[in-house]
């Protein structure tokens, strides 16, 4: 056999002898997979690209033996081992006609102890691949028809883990219809949680426990900010929800509706970046209301997706399935709801893009799409089950360079403790095991360096020494204190990042938008985590529209970068402003007031949105239109003096 | 299921049974952990357990200080808070005896098996039995990760 990464088949109708040898071979760190039906057995084989095939003799149907010389020509022995089993055929001559027959490598007669497969499959010629739970529980997203035990048991294996790793658990805890709490506890050891019962989420609980509700109450126009202010002043112990409704100000339903955005949000403030720890504790939970239901979740998730998770934490998630391609699943048809999100809808023709049959390295570097936007897209369509991950495919050559380029760039510019951060991202490992990272990240890379193309050689020598200083930055002591002494340094590049960011608002205060764009673009090198970018962006870029260059791809862009705007922050007042401007910029003046309407309700102060109503304004009272018009005031206009 | 604590005296210590959901709705002000010498909590029939509910747990039995505090026949949901989240069990505490949940795949069938202190486990050496059968007499295998559930032993 080639010296490839071991892959094992069984075609086996004694479900408990089959479940026993997959369990054997992953322990030992060999992917294993079982079928009763000799019908599948050929499309497992092209598809898993198999190399070890062990095989019944004495199947319900047809004999095995039959079955392997029917699959013989397309796969001769130098492609697949097989080894025949059988606990009735056991005379010597049986077995050395049928090996003789299928050409197999051995026969095994049952009962067999489970070592005797590593005879056929040897363990010391393979390097087991390094697989952490986090990246067992991606791979459920190559996978339809996952039990629940199978996801519940992913989520229980699961330790440290990333902020941005949750979506994707929610997701699955939703879908699964499980009742319980999911508890998460912070870097910094705070505890927050999520509550469902048969798969709503009924709450949520966060440790700053700053309320949204005001401004989602004015936000959505159920309330005016006199009134609420009004009810505020009033001395009473009940909450603010009681009191709106008990003074006829605010209807059950409307409130119901506020609480459920107030969850949302408060589950957007759980998605961090940074690492967390969970767990989920199974138990009967009451059905509250207001509830978070399949439908509203999956709203929300695709705007935690566009919002929250960030380009870098995608680029190096996906970078380990950069050669995977994108499969469509069976539940595209029933999830097409999920087909009409912005994100989709935005990228005319993705799911062609994704599914094309290229990788996913492949496809990036397309660059069909934009990254930011392409990979949230993937991101949110893998976890709804709408498309499924291809890992069948090995990578070539060609696909091993395309991902050290793309490991090079996402390194760029950074730092050692970025650099680690990174590894523990492309490989879904656990970032307080530096020696496993690096196996992963060796993994990753691949263990030789003869690409036969000129640079590839010493893009890997490269990329093999900068992963070498990041591993041993992270084993040579206190990580954490080497954060915070990198961070030191950085503070200061932080500073002027804010600083300049502030500058930068000043500029579109006063209209200033392209010194706005190129201060933006300086904010973001210098820090590309700074909070709140997409909104700005958008504002600067609305205001530079150029009229000499195609207008409907200007403003395709800024509404992508609005899409992106983190669900909290859409209850900001600037967010409304903007949203206003890029109404006015689209000429639906009517929306264009009424979100400058909105963004004065949440702040009285904001001079912009009140320049833009009273524009507005005098825009309403220019010249009637001639066929609406009064007839008076058309005569009176024609013969006014100028 | 409302949680419920009962504490007994025994001698200048105290005997802690602690059953059902602790959540938000769970008071510990009404449970002194106040002038026992020592505390022996038996805890298995915590049946669930939410964010608020750590940290009011966190909170009460971090009122134990510096006396000695044992902690028997934890469930899984137990153990799974002690591993994670830094005073759920106090500085200086032990596990006397906790859960340890077993499976057949063809049965379906699951197990609780208790671990105890001194025979199932002793520091950080593990002695599970060596035999554990479903109603078909069939092995059941452990349904944890160990690496992760025994994490706790390691202190």
């Amino acid at each position: 056999m080639k010296d490839r990464k071991r892959k094992v088949l069984i075609l086996e109708d004694d479900t408990s002898l089959a479940n026993a040898m997959v369990s054997f071979f992953s322990k030992k760190g060999i992917e294993a997979m079982a079928t009763s039906k000799p019908s599948a057995v050929q499309d497992l084989l092209e598809r898993q690209k198999i190399n070890h095939l062990f095989v019944d003799c004495l199947l319900p149907a047809e004999s095995g033996i039959d079955v392997i010389k029917g699959l013989r020509y397309q796969f001769p022995k130098e492609k697949l081992d097989v080894i025949l089993m059988s606990g009735v055929f056991q005379d010597a001559s049986f077995m050395r006609e049928s090996v003789r027959e299928t050409s197999a490598v051995g026969f095994l007669k049952k009962p067999f102890s489970l070592d005797e497969l590593l005879k056929y499959v040897p363990i010391d010629e393979v390097q087991p691949e390094v697989v952490h739970p986090r990246k067992t529980l991606y791979r459920l997203l190559s996978r339809s028809g996952v039990s629940l035990r199978e996801k519940k048991k992913a989520i229980e294996a699961l330790e440290d883990i990333h902020g941005f790793d949750l979506p994707l658990i929610y997701a699955i805890l939703s879908e699964a219809q499980v009742s319980g709490h999911l508890n998460i506890v912070s870097e910094t050891g705070d505890v927050s949680g999520i509550s469902f019962c048969n798969g709503f989420i009924v709450g949520v609980d966060i440790v700053d426990r700053e309320t949204y509700l005001g401004k989602l109450l004015i936000e959505a126009g159920y309330v005016r900010p006199d009134d609420l202010e009004q009810v505020l002043s009033l001395k009473s112990s009940k909450r603010i929800g009681d009191r709106l409704i008990q003074s006829n100000l605010l209807s059950p339903h409307a409130f119901a509706q506020a609480l459920s955005s107030q969850m949302s949000i408060r589950i957007s403030r759980t998605l961090v970046d940074a690492p967390v720890r969970l767990n989920f504790v199974e138990s009967e939970v009451d059905m509250v209301h207001p509830a978070i239901d399949d439908q509203i979740f999956e709203r929300h998730l695709h705007d935690w997706i566009a919002g929250k998770i960030s380009p870098e934490w995608l680029k190096a998630h996906y970078t380990q399935w950069g050669h995977a391609k994108i499969i469509k699943s069976i539940h595209i048809e029933s999830k097409e709801a999920s087909l009409q999100r912005p994100l989709v809808q935005k990228l005319d023709g993705v799911i062609d893009v994704l599914t094309s049959g290229s990788n996913i390295a492949q496809i990036l570097e397309k660059r069909s799409f934009p990254d930011e936007p392409l990979l949230k897209c993937l991101h949110y369509l893998l976890i709804r089950g709408i498309l499924l991950i291809d890992e069948s495919s090995v990578a070539s050559a060609e696909d091993r360079i395309l991902l050290m380029r793309k490991m090079r760039q996402q390194f760029e510019g950074r730092n050692r403790m970025e650099i680690y951060d990174l590894m523990v991202s492309m490989t879904n490992l656990n970032g307080n095991q530096p020696d496993l990272v690096s196996r992963g990240y060796q993994n990753l890379l691949g263990h030789d360096a003869n690409f036969q193309v000129p640079g590839a050689d010493e893009l890997y020598r490269e990329l093999v020494r900068i992963g070498q200083e990041a591993y041993e930055f992270a084993k040579s002591g206190d990580r954490e204190k080497m954060r915070e002494d990198l961070l030191k340094g950085e503070i200061e590049k932080k500073l002027k990042a804010t600083a300049l960011f502030e500058e930068a608002k000043l500029a579109l205060q006063r209209s200033q938008f392209k010194d706005a764009i190129e201060k933006l673009g300086r904010v973001i090198e210098m820090d590309p985590k700074i909070e709140k970018m997409h909104m700005y962006l958008a504002w600067a870029q609305i205001g530079a529209i150029d009229s000499s260059r195609d207008r409907e791809s200007q403003l395709k862009e800024i509404d992508m970068n609005l899409m992106q705007v983190a669900p909290e922050d859409k209850f900001d007042a600037i967010y409304s402003f903007v949203s206003g401007l890029f109404h006015k910029a689209k000429g639906d003046f009517a929306a264009a007031k009424k979100s400058f309407e909105k963004a004065m309700a949440l702040d009285s102060t904001l001079i912009v949105a009140r320049r833009e109503i009273t524009a507005l304004a005098g825009m309403n009272q220019a010249k009637p239109d001639l066929l609406t018009g009064d007839l008076k005031t058309l005569v009176g206009n024609l013969f006014r003096k100028k | 299921m409302k949680c419920r604590v009962s504490i007994e005296k025994e001698g200048a210590g105290a005997k802690v049974t602690v059953s059902g959901v602790v959540d938000e709705d769970m008071d510990f002000q009404t449970a002194s952990l106040l002038g026992y010498s020592n505390l022996e909590f038996y805890l298995a029939e915590l049946k669930g357990i939410n964010s608020c509910g750590i940290r009011e747990w966190i909170r009460w039995v971090g009122t134990v200080k510096d006396r000695p505090v044992i902690y028997h026949q934890c469930s899984k949901i137990v153990i799974d808070q002690i591993n994670m989240v830094r005073g759920f069990l106090p500085e200086g505490g032990r596990v006397a005896s906790f859960y340890v949940p077993y499976f057949n795949e063809d049965s379906g069938e699951e197990k609780n098996i208790l671990f105890r202190e001194g025979i199932e486990y002793q520091g950080t050496e593990l002695r599970p039995p060596a035999n554990i059968l479903d109603e078909a007499g069939q092995q059941m295998e452990m349904d944890v990760v160990e690496a992760k559930y025994f994490k706790f032993l390691k202190g």
